[in-house]
């Protein structure tokens, strides 16, 4: 973790070095030093969870290190931004002789101008591409624009000990509780550090369960009410150590939903390092509205395989148990397995293997999904993915034909 | 059928046995396999090793159904364990390995309300997996697999009139593959490809290294 502030803390004090002669830019110098170190020190005293939770492969295993969220999502803090514009990232568009710290300095929203410590902005966009059974007449060709945020964070003070983060979105087509073409409070909580090793959130945020992959649609996701627009008001209490770090959460639902509709209960997500990029953990969740309730369990691993390449799995129970009329619990399985090969800087191979069964007392259908392409960084906060995908169905009677689709996604974030 | 056990045992032993030996490999770092030798130049040296899989394999197909002059084409999923023994030599950035497997399953054929509906037909099968690959590093290599399958099923018929085609039994197919080693004896497996027109099958599984 530590390549990217190690280089940034040698630069700062060989210009230190450098600078002798004239106090007043010595004094700028080491005002710049000194912020600099603070910052980044200030980000790295922490262990938690993922910046994507592939980067293990980066020995980046917490979240922390890239998100102002220790369980990850949402708003890049300042060194996320910059692994977003160097480490991960191709540098072909830079040249050769600009050094990898340049280019991460420039990753600031207004680049190399530095804003005031007490205010981080940001702004995320994601756009899918998806065409269905491509080369077939019944193929379907579509743009969604998935993701239109604008993240604000204030801080109360230079160690970033309290801290307001919230993210504004923009729905588009896809409905944020029954509104389109709306803007909307995604995430908006308070986060105090009370130490190094226990942080507090108050607010409306993600809840704390299994691994945090970016794909909503997964099998991990949004079926299990923990989708895009599943944010709920809550507390989080998340105690961090070197190698290891547990999340509770009670929770009350989002702020947008009916009340009838409003998940309430309670979870537990932890991780466990085995060694160094290899990681084991566990969730736990239980909730219930006037509709439905909701009981899952979840086992998880992330393994670093060679620098930039990485696998993780997530591996669930889900018991979903309608609470209008009188109907048994459906108790379902899902699994995930997700694989990042890093084939040269800013350029990788994923595969993502999905399989998720409804119910398992009694016979239902088999839904298998499998996602193989590109996912690249080809320019600093900005990443493309190119994925196939084939979806398989094995109905719990009769046959059923593969279903094709190819996706083309674009993330810009500034 | 026993023959065939027999002889995957005996092979089994065999080479368990002829290995007993080997220096161990600390094949779970991060180095290629000719990486830590001076001696050899990396090209060549090679390092051999037996291993046996289990793995799931899934693939789709058109059966064809006729009945008297109607003739009609219904969906079949087939689901199936294989257990595969190979044999894997790896150089410095390339390796091959070449399995023979075994395995049974179950398939769904035919949709309601169509002339034709199967639940859970077995089936049994087997075949041949060379695979030849590269080598990302010491953890992570991938290649194509080819797969030469022969599946042995008979649909039930549902009158006496009734032929069900379940297609061919023997099949050639590529599967573009990625292989991961977790531990120093345990890998991930996954590989998909075309199986007959329109059809994909996945292979997916875990394999020990002896």
């Amino acid at each position: 973790m530590g390549n990217l502030s190690a280089s940034i803390h040698a630069r700062y004090r060989f210009l230190l070095i450098i600078s002798s002669p004239h106090l007043e830019f010595l004094i700028v110098r080491h005002i710049k030093y000194l912020l600099a170190v603070f910052i980044f020190a200030t980000i790295l005293q922490t262990e938690t969870a993922e910046a994507y939770p592939d980067f293990i492969g980066y020995s980046y295993s917490s979240c922390i290190t890239c998100h102002y969220n220790g369980l990850g999502g949402g708003a890049l803090n300042d060194y996320g931004r910059a692994l977003f514009a160097g480490e991960i990232t191709s540098r072909a568009v830079f040249p050769k002789k600009m050094e990898d710290e340049e280019i991460s300095m420039m990753s600031g929203f207004l680049g190399t101008k530095q804003l005031p410590w007490w205010f981080r902005p940001g702004l995320k966009y994601r756009g899918l591409w998806l065409k269905t059974s491509p080369g077939s007449k019944n193929t379907i060709e579509k743009f969604y624009n998935m993701q239109n945020d604008v993240n604000v964070n204030f801080f109360l003070d230079k160690k970033q000990t309290y801290a307001l983060i919230s993210t504004v979105g923009y729905t588009g087509q896809e409905a944020y509780y029954g509104k389109t073409n709306t803007w909307f409070m995604r995430e908006y909580y308070l986060r105090w550090k009370q130490s190094n090793n226990l942080w507090i959130y108050l607010g409306q945020m993600d809840k704390a369960f299994g691994i945090r992959n970016v794909d909503h649609s997964a099998v991990n996701r949004k079926v299990i009410t923990l989708g895009q627009f599943d944010q709920s008001q809550g507390a989080i209490a998340h105690f961090t150590y070197p190698d290891w770090d547990i999340a509770l959460n009670a929770f009350f639902g989002n702020a947008a939903q009916e009340d009838n509709a409003k998940q309430k209960g309670f979870s537990i997500a932890g991780e466990y390092q085995v060694y160094e990029k290899f990681k084991v953990g566990g969730s736990f969740l239980t909730s219930e509205s006037d509709l439905e309730k909701w009981k899952l369990a979840a086992f998880t691993t992330r393994m670093g395989l060679s620098k930039g390449s990485a696998i993780m799995a997530e591996v669930g129970l889900k018991e979903r148990t309608p609470q209008i009329g009188v109907t048994d619990p459906e108790l379902g399985t899902y699994a995930l397995v997700q694989t990042l090969v890093s084939l040269e800087r800013g350029y990788n191979l994923l595969s993502v293997i999905e399989h998720s069964k409804r119910t398992i007392t009694e016979s239902s259908d088999e839904s298998m999904k499998w996602a193989v392409g590109a996912l690249m960084f080809p320019l600093p906060r900005t990443e493309l993915r190119v994925m196939g995908v084939n979806n398989k169905t094995y109905p719990s009677s009769g046959g059923a034909e593969d279903q094709w689709s190819l996706q083309g996604q674009v993330h810009v974030s500034y | 059928m026993k023959k065939t056990l027999l002889l995957l045992l005996t092979m089994s032993l065999l080479a368990h046995t002829a290995y007993a030996q080997e220096e161990s490999d600390d094949s779970s770092s991060e180095t290629p396999a000719a990486e830590t030798t001076a001696k050899k130049s990396p090209g060549t040296r090679s390092q051999e090793s037996w291993g046996i899989s289990l793995s799931t394999v899934q693939w789709n197909e058109t059966l064809r159904v006729q009945d008297g002059i109607n003739m009609s084409r219904q969906p079949a999923n087939y689901n199936a364990i294989i257990v595969t023994l190979m044999k894997e030599i790896t150089y410095y950035r390339w390796g091959w390995s070449a399995g023979v497997f075994i395995g049974s399953g179950r398939a769904n054929g035919g949709v309601a309300g169509e002339g034709y509906l199967q639940d859970k037909v077995a089936f049994t099968t087997y075949g041949a997996s060379p695979r030849g690959f590269y080598r990302f590093s010491g953890r992570i290599n991938a290649g194509i697999t080819l797969m030469g399958m022969y599946k042995n099923i008979d649909w039930p018929r549902e009158t006496s009139t009734q032929i069900v085609d379940a297609g061919r039994n023997l099949y050639v197919g590529g599967l573009l593959d990625l292989n991961i080693r977790l531990f120093k004896k345990w890998d991930f497996y996954s590989g998909v490809g075309p199986l007959t027109e329109g059809t994909t099958l996945w292979k997916i599984g875990a394999n020990y290294r002896f």
